[in-house]
């Protein structure tokens, strides 16, 4: 994704990605929607929904950012950490 | 030949009639691989066709591609684990692949050709993309395939 991007925007590229690894409608994952209790996805799903976001916006996350990676908002926020995205 | 087939069987845990690597060509440790399985007229999976069965039917099944692939990934993974006595002690297990495309069919007497790379490893899995050729031919591309790697220990309980 381009630098300039909104946080609107990320978030948008990140559910559509999440869904896809999720096998469901994005739609379906709302900002607080728990991954493994609301989505059914265990610890590979979470792995590869790290590894694809991070080539997408081109930013390594440390594994242990896994635990605290569970639902659309508290991935936006790990990215925003380790890409240095500004605060909207 | 980097690998020949008893230098594999030394890696990895797959026997027959699973074995479904027959040599590693050249490995670059952590980041890439080349691979490859012949097939023969005698597969396993041809055994029951009945002496009718037309050409189509000896087409090398699209699952047994991707596990002759997962099978070169775990090679390279393992060729670049430190230190290398953590090899023998971890099992692979396919977790899952994304955006796969089947471009094309291996018939015996052609050899496929897994060219894997490593994206990205974590404590317990890792991930790769590649891609399977036959000759001058992509058969399948594959832009993501997970693998978990979990100790044998853990799974015989």
């Amino acid at each position: 994704m381009a630098p300039s991007s909104t946080a609107a925007e990320r978030m948008q590229v990140m559910r559509t990605m999440i869904a896809e690894i999720l096998e469901i409608e994005p739609e379906e994952i709302t900002e607080t929607s728990n991954f493994q209790e609301d989505h059914g996805a265990d610890s590979l799903r979470a792995i590869e929904i790290l590894a694809s976001l991070e080539k997408e916006f081109h930013v390594e996350i440390p594994q242990q950012e896994l635990v605290n990676m569970t639902d659309l908002t508290s991935v936006y926020r790990v990215f925003q950490q380790y890409a240095g995205w500004s605060e909207e | 030949m980097l690998l020949n087939h008893a230098q594999i069987k030394k890696l990895l845990p797959h026997r027959y009639p699973m074995a479904l690597v027959d040599a590693v060509l050249s490995v670059e440790p952590g980041a890439r691989i080349i691979a490859v399985k012949n097939i023969t007229g005698n597969e396993p999976c041809f055994a029951h066709l009945p002496d009718e069965a037309d050409w189509r039917s000896y087409a090398y099944p699209a699952s047994l591609v991707m596990e002759s692939f997962g099978q070169a990934a775990g090679l390279l993974y393992l060729l670049g684990a430190e230190p290398p006595g953590e090899r023998e002690h971890l099992v692979m297990l396919f977790g899952a692949a994304t955006r796969c495309r089947f471009e094309g069919e291996a018939f015996p007497g052609e050899m496929l050709e897994h060219r894997a790379s490593l994206e990205r490893t974590f404590t317990d899995a890792a991930i790769f993309r590649g891609e399977v050729w036959v000759s001058d031919r992509r058969i399948v591309s594959i832009e993501r395939m997970v693998m978990a790697l979990r100790p044998a220990r853990a799974l015989r309980n």
